[in-house]
């Protein structure tokens, strides 16, 4: 057996062992925080929506029931449809609500908000009326945002406040589309990239879910922050949406 | 009781259920071997370092597999393997050189090359060895591993690694032309 015991001499002169402890309870405490905040992302962006076909948003109390199993949750469906839908003409426009002024949009919104401060003043704010409050929009026209940030795109930057039980927000999306969950600044954030999806809003009335709109989006970053959804739409680099979102004062 | 069988460790159900102490405990018990385990596949103490800190995350966010009952050291050892290569690999892609084309390990550091203390004769006739069998004589010996460790550290059957480590003796006796 000498030979076998001289091969475990030569581990006798390892190096020191690190002690790893503190590290790695500090690095298990940011990942568990990283993975709390993927699993609320994975919750917005899978548990998700009513599981009805695209073709069949219309509202029903099955559909209603569905919502209402959902409330805690907030702020945003997503369901995953093999093919969007035919939209109509609508659909193409943008169905932003009337143009509104900035102390009416605060008010309505109950929140300080103000423009993206990286994209300047918008060419209008607009709010969308919800039963349970406003989706107000920032609107950049594209020659707006090429002046400011070099880009020829238009940007919309939205903000809904209201809790899930008074106030859906739906986004259907293709199998075409990709929803990317990911966590920004610690609250949940999503992307959706790829072809256009179908933004749907609801708004609920005495006894009843309406619909309310129905139309395209193109490229969108989602992102729940202290309580209030925002909403980047542009076609942008993910960077690009998040430093617009960012500047957003609420 | 019937004396002499161990109690299962609960430290890593515990840990699974938020018990940080237990884990941190666990960490404790096994950072040694793993720090060892990656250094013998790095060859580099920084590296080895991170690898396993690494896998002591990965283990603990892998804890829900974690079959209950057992061993945590071999499924631990496990993932500390599968980070140190693949610390190796990307410091390959880094410094430009090409991947091996083969081999279930890459296994970076010959033990004849690790700064170890020990007869110099020994070490040559060590790295003279395939990799495979440089591999099984450093998990079974110079890390002192069980049967079943090294076959979690190597990814094989304990079978292979019975068989492996009596061919790589045979091969280093050869090479040392010492009888058995």
């Amino acid at each position: 057996m000498t030979l076998e015991r001289d091969l475990r001499a030569l581990g006798e002169g390892f190096p020191e062992s690190p002690d790893l402890a503190a590290r790695v309870r500090a690095a298990t405490q940011r990942a568990g925080a990283r993975r709390r905040g993927r699993r609320r992302v994975a919750v917005l962006a899978l548990a998700l929506f009513l599981l009805v076909p695209a073709t069949a948003l219309a509202v029903s109390g099955d559909l209603r029931e569905r919502v209402l199993e959902t409330f805690g949750l907030r702020d945003v469906r997503i369901t995953e449809v093999t093919r969007l839908p035919e939209l109509g003409p609508d659909a193409r426009r943008l169905q932003l609500g009337p143009r509104v002024s900035l102390a009416r949009a605060r008010r309505d919104l109950a929140a300080a908000v103000s423009a993206p401060s990286l994209l300047g003043a918008p060419d209008g704010i607009y709010e969308q009326p919800l039963a349970a409050g406003v989706e107000v929009t920032f609107l950049y026209e594209p020659a707006t945002v090429a002046a400011r940030i070099g880009v020829r795109r238009r940007v919309l930057a939205s903000i809904v406040r209201g809790t899930i039980s008074r106030t859906v927000l739906g986004k259907t999306i293709a199998q075409a589309t990709k929803a990317t969950p990911f966590t920004l600044d610690g609250d949940p954030a999503l992307l959706l990239t790829g072809a256009p999806h179908m933004m749907v809003f609801f708004r609920t009335g005495a006894d009843s879910f309406d619909q309310v709109y129905t139309r395209l989006a193109g490229t969108t970053l989602l992102w729940q922050r202290r309580g209030l959804l925002v909403r980047i739409e542009g076609t942008l680099p993910k960077a690009r949406l998040i430093g617009i979102a960012r500047s957003i004062s609420t | 009781m019937d004396g002499g069988q161990k109690a299962p460790d609960d430290r890593p159900v515990r840990a699974r259920r938020g018990d940080a102490r237990a884990y941190e405990s666990l960490v404790e018990e096994h950072q040694a071997i793993a720090f060892r385990t990656a250094y013998l596949i790095t060859g580099s103490a920084a590296d080895a370092e991170e690898a396993a800190q690494e896998a002591f995350v990965r283990a603990w966010l892998a804890l829900r597999r974690f079959r209950r009952g057992a061993e945590f050291r071999p499924w631990l050892l496990t993932i500390v393997a599968n980070e140190a290569r693949n610390r190796v690999r990307g410091r390959r892609r880094r410094e430009g050189l090409a991947e091996r084309a083969a081999g279930e390990l890459a296994w970076q550091a010959p033990v004849a090359e690790l700064p170890l203390p020990g007869d110099a004769r020994l070490r040559e006739a060590l790295a003279g060895l395939p990799e495979r069998d440089r591999s099984v004589l450093g998990c079974r010996y110079v890390l002192d591993l069980g049967e079943a460790e090294t076959a979690a550290v190597l990814g094989i059957a304990v079978g292979t690694v019975k068989s492996r480590t009596a061919r790589a003796l045979e091969r280093l006796r050869a090479a040392l032309g010492v009888a058995e």
